[in-house]
């Protein structure tokens, strides 16, 4: 029972009832692109990842797959939810990540809506 | 030696496994192999998603045991590329007017970052390759299971089964279709917007110790 539970929660993506607590933020920059300047007015604060973690959605791994765009800019840190630290990376676009290096590896797309919401995300 | 029929390659390794709704037209030159990676477990979940309708995917998938499925026709395009790089940017290649209308496509205001980068892929689709990358329309794919570990920023490593199989089934479509192993096959992640080590072990695995 333990176990199915930890899994679930493993399974469940954060939404706007989840108190999050955005811990540490820092802006990446992907040098190795030759064109990692295009993004260089990439800004998130804490508020935007709360944000965009209450308005993207989550996607299986196949989907992201798909459709995910990844940029050579991002922002990455750590949140609190629950009680458990994770760590979360962002993309200029909206492609994002969420996991623990454990059980939880999540995969975000923040699609019309979650893009207007966040406009220095498009 | 494996011949084809149909687009379909018959040959004692490879279990034919076909799904329509990766398959979108006749593909009519194949010029590149691009290697991905299925960013899944198992090949179940991909296997599913495909039976559901998913539309994009590869011509071959090799599970972790090394087994090669042939998932979609090699005459048949699959949309497997996703949004291209500029390839003369990347190999610092471009000539000065090429260069000013990559930037102003990639600097556009009131476009958002991926309008962006789909409007230079579009750019980059005018060209004939190899003066670009390889697309859904001149190159086949293969997709290698494995996950994508973001803490580490690499998907995990590939099992001496599936390199093996790798190996075989690309030096069967290198013979095929009289491509060149060093300057025809691509990593996913080096010319497309994907995570940039997409495809790098196996297409560093298929050709250490090759010589152009």
């Amino acid at each position: 029972m333990i176990a199915l539970c930890a899994a679930l929660a493993a399974c469940a993506p954060v939404r706007s009832g989840d108190a999050i607590e955005v811990v540490s933020l820092q802006r990446q920059l992907d040098n190795a692109r030759a064109d990692a300047d295009i993004c260089s007015a990439l800004t998130l604060d804490r508020a935007d990842v709360s944000r965009y973690f209450a308005l993207a959605e989550m996607v299986d791994a196949t989907t992201f797959d798909a459709e995910a765009i990844i940029m050579p800019c991002s922002y990455r840190g750590t949140l609190r939810r629950a009680g458990k630290l994770y760590q979360w990376q962002i993309f200029a676009g909206g492609a994002a990540y969420l996991y623990d290096g454990a059980a939880t590896n999540q995969r975000y797309l923040c699609r019309k809506s979650c893009l207007e919401a966040l406009p220095n995300l498009r | 030696m494996a011949k084809l029929d149909k687009g379909k390659l018959v040959d004692p390794a490879i279990e034919v496994r076909l799904y329509a709704s990766i398959e979108h037209g006749s593909l009519d030159a194949v010029h590149a192999i691009v290697l991905h990676r299925t960013d899944s477990s198992n090949a179940t979940s991909t296997f599913s998603a495909y039976a559901g309708g998913k539309q994009t995917g590869a011509h071959f998938l090799i599970d972790k045991a090394g087994q090669i499925y042939q998932t979609a026709r090699v005459d048949q395009v699959c949309w497997h590329v996703g949004v291209l790089l500029a390839r003369c940017q990347v190999e610092h290649g471009c000539d000065p007017h090429e260069l000013k209308t990559i930037s102003s496509l990639m600097h556009a205001k009131g476009v958002g970052f991926g309008s962006r980068a789909r409007n230079l892929s579009r750019h980059e689709l005018g060209k004939a390759y190899p003066s670009r990358y390889p697309s859904n329309q001149d190159s086949l794919g293969i997709e290698v299971v494995g996950m994508f570990q973001p803490a580490q920023k690499a998907f995990e490593t590939p099992t001496p089964e599936q390199l093996k199989s790798l190996k075989y089934l690309v030096d069967l479509l290198v013979g095929q279709f009289g491509l060149n192993l060093l300057s025809d096959v691509y990593a996913h992640g080096a010319i497309a917007r994907k995570e940039v080590t997409e495809g790098a072990q196996l297409l560093h695995a298929l050709t250490a110790g090759s010589k152009p």
